[in-house]
């Protein structure tokens, strides 16, 4: 409707959330097509507005202004102004964003960060491996029972899975080798190879993977929790130290059922060959056992050992560190978590290749 | 009045033992409804119910006139749609900025331009006098901010009814009164139905309509403020008494 260079348009009863797209995208078309200097919303037969209507009358009033036209409101009752006054986003200011960084910046800022949770990760350990030698002469401030609990939890319910996986582990590598081997005859060398490859290289390996992912990860989302839930706090008003208090039942646990879990990861494995050899290369068992013992040396069970230890404290420190430096709200939990298990097993990897070279 | 929320005999258990034990209330569509009652009574119980985060026993409850006891769950979502809940911790999704959280609501159930969702969000953050705080994330507020945060998105999509759990705890006296303010003003200015739990005695006088006063899982009271305060019901007249009124 134009009328002495105005066009007017006239609001429905009711301008809503439910219509409001609908009302929006007739107001930019009437506001495209008119050539007059002057538009005039009337809200004559406007009964009922809420604020999503009331932001697409600022929205026409902004794109007015944009085109540089006059507009008028016309007919606006008492409540509908009131509605206007109250939810109106025109007089509000403008709210600045947060400005991304420049890629200096970005990288100086990733940089930064990177020294300062290496050093907060330093700091830690030293704190853990204090409290963990302190903690032996003294019981004060640990938890009573926790040690059996968490050796249950960490040790032997681990027993299943771990076991499950060297047989199999164990039967393939045989399985895979033997067929090499048996070309040349050399079927006996199946146990070489899996007594050897087990013990110092597969079962320590395997174990600390399903750890970093069964107990790592445990370890990282209970403390991720208890920090953003304030526990640790509680724990430190209550003048009790968080390490010593939830931290060393963990890490004595892990220390006393890594090497044990090897163990029979490794036991289990060799089984595993075992079967192979014997039901597939026909090798005597008695002649499997005799060969096992002549070619095992006491360098192999020390590599063994050693390498159970340092990946348990692998596994422990990085899902402490990352289950206390949960900040927020379930998010970080879970981001912590999957970065623990995923720093645990790219730690563990570099610390059996750096042991494989000090045991070659 | 019409009665937006009708809810009769309802009774549910938790582990075997009776939480609500035959509740019966109506709640005129436009008022402003305050469950009261001492800590473990069975006020959010009672409000969870209502808003179908739990299934009672027996009984029935209807809203806008629906029975939602037992109701296929997208037709109660159309229902849900229509109202608005403020938990008690607010219950903000940490992953997402405080404009983003408000905006859920918005984006996942209306087809509105993203220059009018914006608009939406920053008025209704105004409300609650938190602009400043539009891109800052749920960890970098505090707890009273928190709870106006969610404040702000349980009232993004206008909706017909309000339902609020502990609105006041955690607030200071001033922001209490100015969310109290702000209740009334959504009442007025959207017929907004408000059903709040609260403990906080000086809200419950300004804002509210009529109260229901609960203790052991039944309604002792039902009326207005100033009839509860001259009530010979020897629980009502401790709790008041206890607020020093």
């Amino acid at each position: 409707m134009s009328a002495d260079n105005k066009s007017t348009y006239t609001l429905p009863q009711s301008l809503t959330k439910e219509n409001s797209q609908k009302i929006l995208e007739e107001l930019k078309s009437f506001l495209q097509e008119t050539s007059a200097v002057q538009i005039n919303l009337d809200f004559k037969k406007l009964e009922n507005i809420d604020s999503t209507g009331v932001a697409v009358i600022d929205a026409v009033i902004d794109i007015a202004d944009e085109k540089q036209l006059k507009k008028d409101l016309l007919n606006v009752n008492k409540k509908t102004q009131i509605s206007l006054d109250t939810f109106s986003s025109r007089q509000l200011k403008p709210i600045k964003e947060k400005q991304k960084p420049k890629l200096f910046e970005f990288l100086g800022g990733q940089g930064f960060e990177f020294l300062e949770n290496l050093k907060n990760f330093v700091y830690l350990t030293a704190d853990i491996f204090y409290w963990g030698v302190g903690g032996l002469f003294s019981k004060k401030g640990q938890r009573k029972g926790e040690f059996t609990n968490q050796s249950n939890q960490i040790g032997v319910n681990a027993i299943p899975i771990i076991a499950l996986i060297s047989f199999l582990v164990g039967f393939i590598l045989s399985l895979q080798s033997a067929q090499q081997l048996r070309q040349f005859g050399a079927n006996i060398f199946v146990v070489d190879l899996i007594s050897i490859s087990m013990t110092r290289e597969m079962a320590p390996l395997m174990t600390a993977i399903v750890l970093a992912g069964r107990s790592g990860s445990s370890i990282a989302s209970e403390l991720a929790t208890m920090k953003i839930s304030e526990e640790v706090d509680a724990l430190k008003t209550m003048a009790l130290n968080p390490i010593k208090f939830v931290v060393l039942p963990k890490l004595y646990a892990m220390t006393i059922s890594t090497p044990l879990l090897t163990i029979i990861s490794d036991a289990v494995g060799i089984l595993g060959g075992f079967v192979v050899g014997v039901l597939f290369l026909k090798i005597s068992p008695t002649a499997f056992i005799d060969r096992m013992a002549s070619v095992m040396v006491l360098k192999d069970i020390i590599t063994l050992i050693v390498k159970s230890f340092v990946f348990a404290w692998i596994i422990t420190v990085v899902g402490i560190y990352f289950g206390l430096e949960a900040e927020g709200g379930a998010e970080s939990v879970g981001k912590n978590t999957t970065a623990s298990v995923v720093t645990a097993i790219f730690m563990v990897i570099v610390a059996d290749s750096i042991l494989g070279l000090i045991f070659y | 009045m019409s009665k937006i929320i009708e809810v009769n005999d309802l009774i549910t258990e938790y582990n075997g033992e009776r939480i609500l034990d035959g509740v019966s209330l109506s709640i005129d569509s436009g008022s402003i409804f305050a469950i009261l009652g001492g800590s473990g009574c069975g006020k959010t119980t009672l409000l969870k119910h209502i808003i179908g985060l739990l299934y009672p026993v027996s009984g029935s409850i209807k809203i806008f006139g629906r029975e939602t006891v037992g109701m296929e769950e997208k037709k109660f979502e159309q229902i849900l749609e229509k109202c608005g809940m403020l938990f008690q911790e607010g219950a903000l999704l940490n992953s997402l900025s405080v404009k983003e959280n408000i905006a859920i609501p918005l984006r996942q159930h209306t087809y509105l331009d993203e220059d009018i969702i914006q608009r939406v969000v920053r008025t209704k953050l105004h409300l609650v006098e938190l602009d400043y705080a539009l891109n800052l994330y749920p960890s970098e507020l505090s707890g009273g901010m928190k709870k106006r945060v969610a404040m702000a998105r349980a009232i993004a999509m206008d909706p017909k009814i309000l339902f609020c759990d502990e609105p006041s705890a955690g607030l200071d006296p001033v922001t209490t009164r100015e969310i109290d303010n702000l209740l009334n003003k959504l009442r007025e200015q959207l017929d907004m139905t408000i059903v709040a739990v609260t403990h906080v005695i000086d809200s419950v006088r300004r804002i509210a309509d009529e109260i229901v006063f609960l203790h052991d899982g039944q309604i002792l009271f039902t009326g207005s403020f100033e009839e509860a305060t001259k009530s010979d019901i020897p629980q009502i007249k401790e709790f008041f008494q206890d607020q020093n009124i």
